[in-house]
């Protein structure tokens, strides 16, 4: 008995090459002997390349869907990037040490004429922030920091302290000012220097995540 | 056309690491990578271009929002069974839409170019002389019924093998090899009832035909 089975959807699988081994020899060998299956066979090759050739249609308009960041993420980055660079110069300077052996005549809360005045008394300082003063000094403002603000505001040994206890952003930021530790130990402002760091790199990479690169 | 790889393979790997690391940006890359492809076999589905725009957006919206639930493999597939299964379902509601509303004319302009055409007129002897014989083959493929069009175009035009086909439609290997079989079948009837003679690459008489 010689049932000759033409080929039929083998003929596609075997035009792209999803035949197994067994099958495509089986395939190949009623192909050597039939002119029918090997015509159809041409069929299709040729079906197959006119869709392929078809244009390739372009949307009209992006498709691709846009993230928004959430609004209060830009600015958030932007003020903690800020306030980290403000911490860390306020700790900066607060750990830079000055000889200062005048006592406390500034009044509480008397600001920018107390910080001039006290520019006029001490000698001026370089631009640029030294390192640290003699270890005596830095001990004694060391152990001056540990008492609570309310002793400090009150340490002869720390005049413009007096004057200038109210707030991390009141740092006079001119040159010749190297201020003695303020009421609020140095080692805060590092604290909150790094601190927002932290959420401002946080912040950036939230922002990234959502824009991509 | 086979020679259609998969572009940008190692692309793809990065952006879906960083995806499935929680970085949603990276889904625009992706999306961007392979948004031409998409709308393409969108369009060669629905055959409206607008229609085809929509379903590719809710496609990536639904990915989007699944993109955890992504297990590995072709992100490109994925995406692309997503697709298929959308316009499959929008084919499927012009169908009923259609179907139920026979006396009504349509005003839904989608309607009319999503609905699929009544079976084509049997054999007629008419010259086709001067038709591009690429539209004639984009009427051919709107004869086919869906889901064989859909085996096609994922094989001749997107370039996937047999098993990645499987996984897109979610059926068995047998299947698409009858599904794509069928479907390049009925383009080639299709374009030889309309004058078409294979192997000379043009339109001739129909009262030529072939010898079968």
């Amino acid at each position: 008995m010689n049932e000759r089975r033409h080929l039929e959807a083998e003929l596609s699988a075997y035009l792209d090459g999803a035949l197994d081994a067994r099958e495509r020899v089986e395939a190949e060998t009623h192909l050597q002997a039939c002119a029918l299956c090997r015509a159809r066979l041409e069929d299709l090759r040729q079906v197959s390349a006119l869709i392929a050739a078809l244009p390739e249609p372009a949307p009209r308009r992006s498709l691709v869907p846009h993230a928004r960041v959430p609004p209060w993420l830009v600015p958030a980055r932007w003020a903690s990037s800020v306030a980290a660079a403000a911490f860390g110069l306020v700790f900066v300077f607060s750990s830079v040490q000055v000889p200062l052996a005048q006592p406390a005549s500034a009044p509480a809360g008397r600001l920018e004429s107390g910080a001039a005045q006290e520019r006029d008394r001490q000698p001026p300082a370089a631009p640029a922030p030294s390192p640290p003063a003699p270890d005596a000094q830095k001990r004694s403002t060391a152990r001056l920091a540990t008492p609570s603000p309310g002793a400090a505001f009150f340490s002869e040994a720390r005049p413009t302290a007096v004057a200038r206890g109210l707030g991390p952003y009141d740092v006079s930021l001119t040159t010749n000012e190297r201020q003695p530790p303020l009421t609020v130990p140095p080692l805060a402002w590092l604290v909150a220097a790094i601190a927002s760091a932290a959420v401002a790199l946080g912040t950036h990479r939230a922002i990234r995540r959502v824009r991509g690169s | 056309m086979l020679g259609r790889a998969r572009v940008g393979a190692s692309d793809e790997q990065q952006l879906v690491e960083r995806l499935l690391g929680g970085d949603g940006g990276a889904f625009d890359g992706l999306a961007r990578l392979y948004e031409r492809g998409l709308f393409a076999h969108a369009y060669r589905l629905l055959r409206d271009p607008a229609t085809a725009e929509d379903a590719v957006q809710d496609a990536f919206l639904l990915a989007y929002r699944g993109r955890l639930t992504f297990r590995g493999g072709s992100f490109k597939a994925w995406l692309f069974r997503i697709l298929t299964n959308r316009c499959l379902d929008v084919l499927r509601d012009a169908r009923r839409r259609a179907a139920s509303s026979l006396d009504a004319p349509s005003s839904d302009d989608d309607d009319a170019a999503i609905a699929e055409p009544a079976d084509p007129a049997p054999a007629v002897d008419e010259f086709v002389i001067g038709r591009e014989l690429g539209s004639l083959v984009e009427a051919a493929l709107a004869t086919v019924p869906a889901e064989q069009r859909a085996a096609v175009l994922l094989r001749d035009v997107q370039g996937f093998d047999y098993e990645e086909i499987a996984r897109i439609t979610n059926t068995e290997l047998g299947t698409v090899k009858s599904r794509i079989h069928r479907g390049r079948v009925a383009v080639r009837e299709y374009l030889i009832r309309r004058g078409w003679r294979a192997g000379t690459g043009g339109p001739v008489a129909a009262s030529e035909g072939r010898g079968r």
